[in-house]
C-alpha cells in the first residue's frame, strides 16, 4: 500500500542509523539469523520485515562506514574482518548447499567451527560482544502505530499532493485555451467522410416485368450500350491537354456567364414599366435591324417583302392612321414622345414614298444642298400645317420668336452651304458659327466657364486654320499677289491648280512674308483684338470641382497653342525678374545697413528705446495679470444675495430697528478661486471649464485592462471597418472569440488517451 | 447632365464562381474616408442600441411544466435536445426540447426528488428522493409499455424502472461518473456506487454532516466535489479512494459546477449571495467573486465552452457571469417565476434552462438579442461587425450606460439598495475599527478570502 511505502521510506534513514550503531561485527549477527527470527517472530510481524530488509542493505554499507567508525582498533583485526565480511556469505551459502544432515534447531550449522559456549553468550551478553542486541539496554522499542484519525490524514495530505500534480497537468492546456484568439466548438470535430458518392452504385438491374422487358427488346435491338455511354464523355476529356481542358471549362464558364448575365438583364428590362423606355428601346432595335439590313442590301427579298407588307397593314407611315389623327386633333402631338412618334411615322412614309421612286436609303446623307432646300421648303409647309395644330406653348409669342429665329439661322446656313458648293471649302472657316459650336438658344446665357472658353477656343483654332490654308494657297503666286492686298477673296478657291513651276519664286516672296510676320510678333499680337484676358488661377485642392474643370480646360487651350501663351510667360518672367532685381538691391542695402548698427553699440541703445517706443502704449504683462484676476473672479463661486426687502417685517408706522438677516445664495461657479491649477503657475491661464459636449465622447478614466491612456488610445486607433482596412484584416478583426455551432453538443475537455 | 464614372464592366472579366456577386470594388484611399473613428463610435451605439432592442431572452416553457417545484434538472450529455427533471411530488420527467413535451414520466419517489442524473452511456434516468432509494429509469419507449395518461402516472410507478438501490439513508445529491458506470450519492454520507452492484463499494465521508451535492468533474473524472451542509466543500479522489482536501466558508455552499474547459476550476454558489470560483489546488481562496444576486443562489451552472456561467437565485432571477469578470453579464426574470432551484446550460451554449417554485421549466437565450435562425453571410458579417465594434467602444460612457442598462424587479432594486448600504455601513465600522486599534492588529482581508474559514491541509501561500 502507498501509506506503508511512505512510512518506510520515511523511517528508513532512521532505521539504517540506529542499525549501524548497534552493530559492530556485522558477519557475527549475519552468521546467527535464525536465532533472531525465532526471537523477533513473537514481537512484530511488520517490523521483522523491515529489519530484514534493512539488514541486507547493511552488508553493503558496512564495510565502507566501519572503518570509519571505529579508527581506533588496529589494522590486523580490522583486515581479517573485512576479509571474512567480504568472504563470509559465499561459503556460508556453499556450506548450506553441500549440508547433508537434517536441519533442525539441534543440528545448526557451524561453517566448520567449533561452537564455544563464548559463542553462544556473545548473542545475548553486551560485556562480551558489543553485538549482542537480543539483551541490549539501548535498543529501543518500536512506536505504536498512529491513530486512525491522524493516519488518514496523512493519507489525505499526500493524495492531494498526488491529485493536485495529475490535474496540473491541464495546466497548459487550460493556459492555450484562454491565451488563443478564436475557440472553435466542438474543440476537436470528428471528421466525417462523406463516402456515399464511393459507395453509392447504381442499381441498374431491371425489377419489375415491365422493366426487363424493355430492356430486353432495347439489348436485342442493340440500342443500349452502356460502355458507350461512359466512354463517350472520357474519350472527348481524355484528349484534351490540361490546359486546353481549363481553357475549355474557362470558355464554358465564361459562355455560360454571359448567358446568365443576359438573361438577368432581360428580366430587369422587361420589369421596367415606362413606356417610353420601351419605345426607345424598340426604335433602337429597329435602327439595329435597319442597320443590318443595310449591310445586307435586301439580300433577302422576300422577308424584305414580308415586311413592307407589314408596314403598309399598318399604316405606320402615313398620317390616316386613327391614332394619328386623334393625335393631330387633340393637339397632343405637342408631347414630346407623341410627337416624336409622328415624326417616326412620316419618316418612315418618306422612306418608303423614296423607294417607290427608286432612290437607295443611303442616298440622303449626300444629299445636294438643292435637297436640302426642297426638304426645307417642305419643313414650311409643316410649319404651316403645325401652326393649325393649337394654341398651346408652341403658339407662344417666345416659341415663335424661337423658330423664327431658328428660321433664319437654317436660311443662313443654307446660304453658307451654297456658297461652300459654289466657292470651295474656304469660306467655312470664316464665321466661326459653321461647326460645332452653334448657339441654338440665343436668348441663354451661358456661364460655364468650360463652354465659354470652349467658343474661344474654336474661334482661335478657327483663325489659326485659316491661316495656315493661307499659307498653302499664298504658295501660289496668284495668292500671295491676292493676300499682300490682302483680299480673302472668293476666288482663291477656284483657281487651286498648283503651280510647281513656281515654287522657287513663291519661296524668296514667302519668308519675305515670313519675316515680315516674325519681325514683331507683339506687335501682331496687339494688333489683333485681345478676345478674352488671360486670368491666373490657382487651382489646389480646396477648389471646386467647377475651377478645378476650368482650369483644365485653359491648360488645354493654353497647349493647343501654346506660342502665344509661351510668349506670355516670357513677358512675365521677365518682368519678375526685373522685380527680383531691384528686391535684391533694397535687400543689400539693407545688409549694410546692418553692419553698421552691429558695429556701433549706441545705436543697440537706440534701437531698444526704439522698440518701448514703439510698443509703448500696450503693457502686455499687465493685461495679462488683470485677465487671469478676472477669469479667476468668474469661475469662482458667486454669492447672491436673495433677501427680500419688507419680508418678515410688521406692516405699519411701528418700525424696529433690528438687523436684517442677509440671506446668501450660493452659485457654484467652474472652479474656487484658491484651487485653481494656475494659481501658482506663472504666466499661464489654465482653463477649467469643462465641455459637456466632449464628456459624452470621453472614457472617465482608463478601462481596465488598460494600463495607461496611451494604450487605450492605441486599441481605438485603427479602424476596423471594411472602408479602412482590407477584407482579410476586417474578417480577422471582427472574427468573434468564441465560435459554437449550432445544434452540435459541445464536449468537456476530454484526455486524449 | 452626364456624370461620367469610373466603371468597370462586369463582362471583362470572368468572376471565380457564377453564383459569385461582382463585388463592389472599393476605394481605400483614407481621404475619402473621414472621420472614421466618430463614424466606428455611431456604428457601435447604434449596435448597442439595437442589441438592447432585440432582446428576448425567453424562449418559453418545457411543456405544462410539473405540478410541484421543479426542484432538479439533468442534462443529456449525448444530445442537445433532451433533458430530466425532478419534482418536489416525487415526478420525473424526461423532455424533448424540440417539441417542447415530455417523452417519458414517471412517479419515482414518495416525497422530494433530491437528485437527478442522466447516465452517458445508456441514456437512463438515475433519480434518487428522500426515501432512500435510488432509481434506474429507462426513457426508451420501446422498452416499456408507455400508454398510459398523466392520472396513472402516480399509480403506475413499476413501468419503466430498471433497477432499484435501497440505501441506509435519505439521499441528497447524485451525480455520475463521466465514463464509467460509477456514480456518487450525498446524504448522511457520500457513497459511491457502482451501478452493476447493488450496495455501494465505498463510503467518502469526511465529518458527520449531511451532504448536499455531489459533482464528478468532467474532465480528470476521478475527482468529485461536494458541499455540505457543515459549510464546507470537499474533495474527494475515487483512485485514492479518499477525501483530499476540505474548505470551510462563512455560510452554506448551496451548488458547484465544474469548468469542463478548466479541470482544475470550479464554481460554487453560496448563501451569502455571491458565486466563487476555485482552483482546486488552492483553496485557501478564491479566484473569483461573482456579485450581484440579493439571495442565496441555489444553483450554478458552467457554461459548456467554460466562458460563461449561470446562476438561479432565491430572489427569482438568473443571472449570467462571464467567468473572468465580476458582476452579471446579463439578468433574467419573469413576473411569474419564483425562486429558482435549478438551472442548467444546454450542452450547445445557446439555451438556459430554469426550474422554479412556480412548477414551471423554463427556456431562455443564453444570448438575450441573438437568433436561432440561419443567418447570410451578409447578415453574420455585419453581427460580426457590430460586435467587433461593441467590444471595442465598450467603455465609451454612453454605450456603457445602454448596455448595462436592465429593468430589475422593485424589489430586486429596492434589496440591492439595502444590502448596498448595509455594506457601506459594515465597511465604515471596519475601517472605524482599524484606525482605532493598534496598527496591523486588524488587517485587511481580501474580498477573495472573506468568506474563508480555513482549509483541512494547511498551505503555504
Amino acid at each position: 500500500m502507498d501509506e506503508k511505502d511512505l512510512k518506510q521510506s520515511k523511517k528508513s534513514t532512521t532505521k539504517n542509523d540506529i542499525v549501524l550503531n548497534d552493530d559492530d561485527d556485522v558477519w557475527e549477527s549475519e552468521s546467527s539469523p535464525d536465532e533472531d527470527e525465532d526471537e523477533d517472530d513473537e514481537s512484530e510481524d511488520d517490523e521483522e520485515v523491515d529489519e530484514d530488509e534493512d539488514d541486507e542493505e547493511d552488508i553493503f554499507k558496512n564495510d565502507s562506514e566501519d572503518i570509519e567508525d571505529e579508527d581506533g582498533i588496529n589494522l590486523l583485526t580490522t583486515v581479517s574482518k573485512l576479509q571474512s565480511s567480504l568472504k563470509k556469505p559465499e561459503k556460508e551459502r556453499r556450506k548450506l548447499v553441500s549440508e547433508a544432515t537434517d536441519e533442525n534447531e539441534f543440528n545448526l550449522p557451524t561453517n566448520g567451527n567449533k561452537l564455544s559456549l563464548n559463542d553462544m553468550l556473545a548473542a545475548v551478553d553486551s560485556s562480551i560482544s558489543k553485538d549482542a542486541i537480543l539483551i541490549d539496554d539501548d535498543s529501543k522499542a518500536l512506536s505504536a502505530p498512529l491513530p486512525k484519525r491522524i493516519q488518514q490524514r496523512h493519507d489525505r495530505a499526500v493524495a492531494y499532493e498526488i491529485t493536485k500534480e495529475e490535474i496540473s497537468k491541464w495546466e497548459d492546456t487550460v493556459q492555450q485555451n484562454r491565451q488563443a484568439e478564436v475557440l472553435k466548438f466542438p474543440l476537436n470535430p470528428t471528421v466525417k467522410h462523406n463516402d456515399a458518392a464511393t459507395t453509392f452504385k447504381s442499381d441498374n438491374v431491371p425489377t419489375t416485368e415491365l422493366e426487363k422487358k424493355i430492356n430486353d427488346v432495347l439489348k436485342e435491338s442493340a440500342l443500349i450500350d452502356e460502355r458507350k455511354e461512359a466512354t463517350f464523355e472520357e474519350i472527348a476529356v481524355a484528349k484534351l491537354s490540361l490546359e486546353d481542358m481549363q481553357k475549355r471549362t474557362n470558355e464554358l464558364r465564361l459562355m455560360r456567364e454571359l448567358m446568365f448575365r443576359d438573361e438577368k438583364r432581360a428580366r430587369r428590362i422587361k420589369k421596367i414599366k415606362s413606356k417610353q423606355f420601351h419605345k426607345i428601346k424598340k426604335k433602337e432595335r429597329l435602327r439595329a435591324q435597319e442597320l443590318v439590313e443595310g449591310s445586307d442590301l435586301e439580300s433577302d427579298g422576300e422577308d424584305h417583302d414580308m415586311k413592307r407588307a407589314q408596314e403598309r397593314m399598318s399604316l405606320k407611315h402615313k398620317t390616316q392612321s386613327n391614332w394619328a389623327k386623334t393625335m393631330i386633333k387633340s393637339g397632343m402631338s405637342k408631347d414630346a414622345s407623341s410627337r416624336a412618334e409622328l415624326e417616326e411615322m412620316l419618316r418612315q412614309g418618306e422612306k418608303l414614298r423614296s423607294k417607290q421612286l427608286g432612290h437607295e436609303e443611303g442616298d440622303q446623307s449626300d444629299d445636294d444642298v438643292s435637297d436640302i432646300e426642297k426638304e426645307y421648303n417642305n419643313d414650311i409647309n409643316n410649319d404651316s400645317i403645325k401652326s393649325k395644330l393649337g394654341k398651346g406653348v408652341l403658339a407662344m409669342d417666345f416659341m415663335k420668336n424661337a423658330e423664327e429665329r431658328n428660321k433664319q439661322e437654317n436660311l443662313k446656313q443654307l446660304e453658307e452651304l451654297r456658297k461652300l458648293e459654289m466657292d470651295g471649302d474656304l469660306q467655312a472657316f470664316e464665321e466661326n458659327s459653321g461647326i460645332v459650336n452653334i448657339t441654338k438658344n440665343q436668348g441663354r446665357r451661358v456661364y460655364t466657364p468650360s463652354s465659354s472658353g470652349m467658343k474661344d477656343d474654336i474661334t482661335q483654332l478657327n483663325e489659326e486654320l485659316r491661316e495656315e490654308i493661307e499659307d498653302d494657297e499664298s504658295k501660289n503666286l496668284t495668292n500671295k499677289l491676292s493676300k499682300k492686298f490682302n483680299i480673302i477673296s472668293s476666288t482663291v478657291t477656284s483657281t487651286t491648280t498648283n503651280s510647281t513651276t513656281t515654287k522657287d519664286t513663291i519661296k524668296s516672296v514667302q519668308s519675305e512674308v515670313d519675316q515680315g510676320e516674325e519681325i514683331n510678333p507683339w506687335l501682331t499680337e496687339n494688333s489683333e483684338p485681345i478676345k478674352k484676358s488671360h486670368k491666373i488661377t490657382t487651382v489646389d485642392q480646396d477648389s471646386s470641382k467647377l475651377s478645378k474643370a476650368a482650369a483644365k480646360i485653359a491648360k488645354k487651350a493654353s497647349k493647343k497653342h501654346g506660342k502665344k501663351t509661351g510668349d506670355d510667360e516670357l513677358i512675365d518672367i521677365d518682368e519678375t525678374l526685373k522685380v527680383l532685381t531691384t528686391h535684391q538691391g533694397q535687400d543689400s542695402e539693407n545688409e549694410e545697413e546692418g553692419e553698421g548698427i552691429s558695429q556701433d553699440d549706441s545705436k543697440m541703445f537706440k534701437q531698444k528705446e526704439l522698440i518701448k517706443e514703439a510698443f509703448a502704449g500696450d503693457d502686455v504683462v499687465q493685461e495679462f495679470e488683470i485677465e487671469k484676476k478676472r477669469v479667476a473672479r468668474d469661475e469662482d463661486d458667486k454669492h447672491e444675495d436673495v433677501t427680500l426687502p419688507g419680508w418678515g417685517d410688521w406692516a405699519g408706522g411701528s418700525k424696529k430697528n433690528k438687523k436684517r438677516k442677509v440671506i446668501l445664495k450660493k452659485i457654484d461657479g467652474v472652479v474656487q478661486q484658491d484651487k485653481r491649477k494656475d494659481k501658482h503657475l506663472k504666466n499661464v491661464i489654465i482653463n477649467e471649464k469643462v465641455n459637456k459636449k466632449n464628456l459624452k465622447y470621453q472614457s472617465s478614466e482608463v478601462p481596465f485592462p488598460f494600463e495607461s491612456r496611451e494604450q487605450y488610445e492605441r486599441s481605438l486607433r485603427m479602424p476596423v471597418g471594411q472602408e479602412w482596412t482590407s477584407r482579410e484584416t476586417h474578417q480577422k478583426l471582427t472574427m468573434p472569440r468564441i465560435i459554437t455551432k449550432q445544434g452540435t453538443v459541445i464536449d468537456p475537455l476530454k484526455a486524449p488517451f | 447632365m452626364k456624370i461620367k464614372t469610373i466603371s468597370r464592366s462586369s463582362d471583362q472579366y470572368v468572376p471565380v464562381r457564377n453564383t459569385q456577386e461582382s463585388s463592389l470594388p472599393r476605394n481605400l484611399n483614407p481621404a475619402l474616408h473621414p472621420f472614421e473613428r466618430a463614424r466606428e463610435y455611431t456604428k457601435a451605439l447604434t449596435a448597442t442600441k439595437l442589441e438592447r432592442m432585440f432582446a428576448q431572452p425567453f424562449v418559453g416553457q418545457l411543456g405544462d411544466g410539473h405540478r410541484d417545484g421543479v426542484y432538479c434538472i439533468a442534462k443529456n450529455f449525448n444530445t442537445t435536445n433532451q433533458v430530466a427533471s425532478g419534482s418536489g411530488d416525487g415526478i420525473i420527467k424526461y423532455w424533448n426540447m424540440t417539441s417542447r413535451d415530455e417523452s417519458v414520466t414517471f412517479k419515482a419517489h414518495y416525497g422530494m426528488v433530491t437528485g437527478l442524473v442522466v447516465t452517458p452511456t445508456q441514456s437512463r434516468m438515475l433519480s434518487c428522493g428522500d426515501d432512500k432509494y435510488i432509481k434506474l429509469w429507462s426513457v426508451n419507449h420501446e422498452e416499456f409499455d408507455h400508454t398510459f395518461g398523466e392520472d396513472e402516472v402516480y399509480n403506475n410507478k413499476n413501468k419503466g424502472l430498471v433497477k432499484t438501490f435501497l440505501g441506509e439513508h435519505a439521499f441528497k445529491g447524485i451525480d455520475h461518473h463521466h465514463q464509467d458506470d460509477v456514480f456518487v450519492t450525498g446524504g448522511l454520507s457520500i457513497q459511491l456506487w457502482d451501478i452493476n452492484r447493488s450496495k455501494h463499494i465505498s463510503d467518502l465521508s469526511w465529518g458527520a454532516d449531511n451532504i448536499n451535492t455531489v459533482k464528478f468533474n468532467k474532465t480528470e473524472t476521478n475527482i468529485i466535489a461536494s458541499s455540505g451542509s457543515d459549510n464546507s466543500i470537499v474533495l474527494y479522489d475515487i483512485r485514492t479512494n479518499t477525501a483530499i482536501q476540505k474548505v470551510v466558508t462563512s455560510l452554506r455552499t448551496n451548488c458547484l459546477s465544474w469548468n469542463p474547459m478548466e479541470a482544475f476550476n470550479f464554481v460554487s454558489g453560496s448563501d451569502d449571495h455571491n458565486a466563487y470560483l476555485w482552483d482546486m489546488r488552492n483553496l485557501n481562496k478564491s479566484i473569483n467573486v461573482y456579485k450581484d444576486h440579493v439571495a442565496g443562489i441555489m444553483d450554478v451552472d458552467f457554461s459548456p465552452t467554460g466562458e460563461e456561467l449561470v446562476t438561479g437565485s432565491y430572489d427569482k432571477t438568473i443571472r449570467i457571469f462571464r467567468t473572468r469578470e465580476g458582476h452579471s453579464r446579463d439578468i433574467y426574470h419573469t413576473k411569474r417565476m419564483q425562486r429558482i432551484f435549478c438551472v442548467k446550460y444546454t450542452t450547445d451554449a445557446r439555451y438556459i434552462l430554469s426550474g422554479s417554485d412556480d412548477t414551471n421549466i423554463r427556456i431562455w437565450r443564453a444570448n438575450s438579442s441573438e437568433r436561432a435562425s440561419i443567418k447570410s453571410t451578409r447578415q453574420r458579417n455585419k453581427m460580426e461587425y457590430d460586435n467587433a465594434l461593441k467590444e471595442r467602444f465598450k467603455h465609451m460612457p454612453e454605450i456603457k450606460r445602454i448596455s448595462k442598462h436592465r429593468h430589475v424587479p422593485k424589489v430586486i432594486k429596492k434589496a440591492e439598495e439595502i444590502k448596498r448600504i448595509e455594506i457601506n455601513s459594515l465597511k465604515k465600522r471596519q475601517e472605524n475599527d482599524r484606525k482605532h486599534s493598534k496598527q496591523g492588529s486588524k488587517p485587511y482581508v481580501p474580498e477573495r478570502q472573506k468568506h474563508i474559514r480555513g482549509t483541512a491541509i494547511k498551505e503555504d501561500n
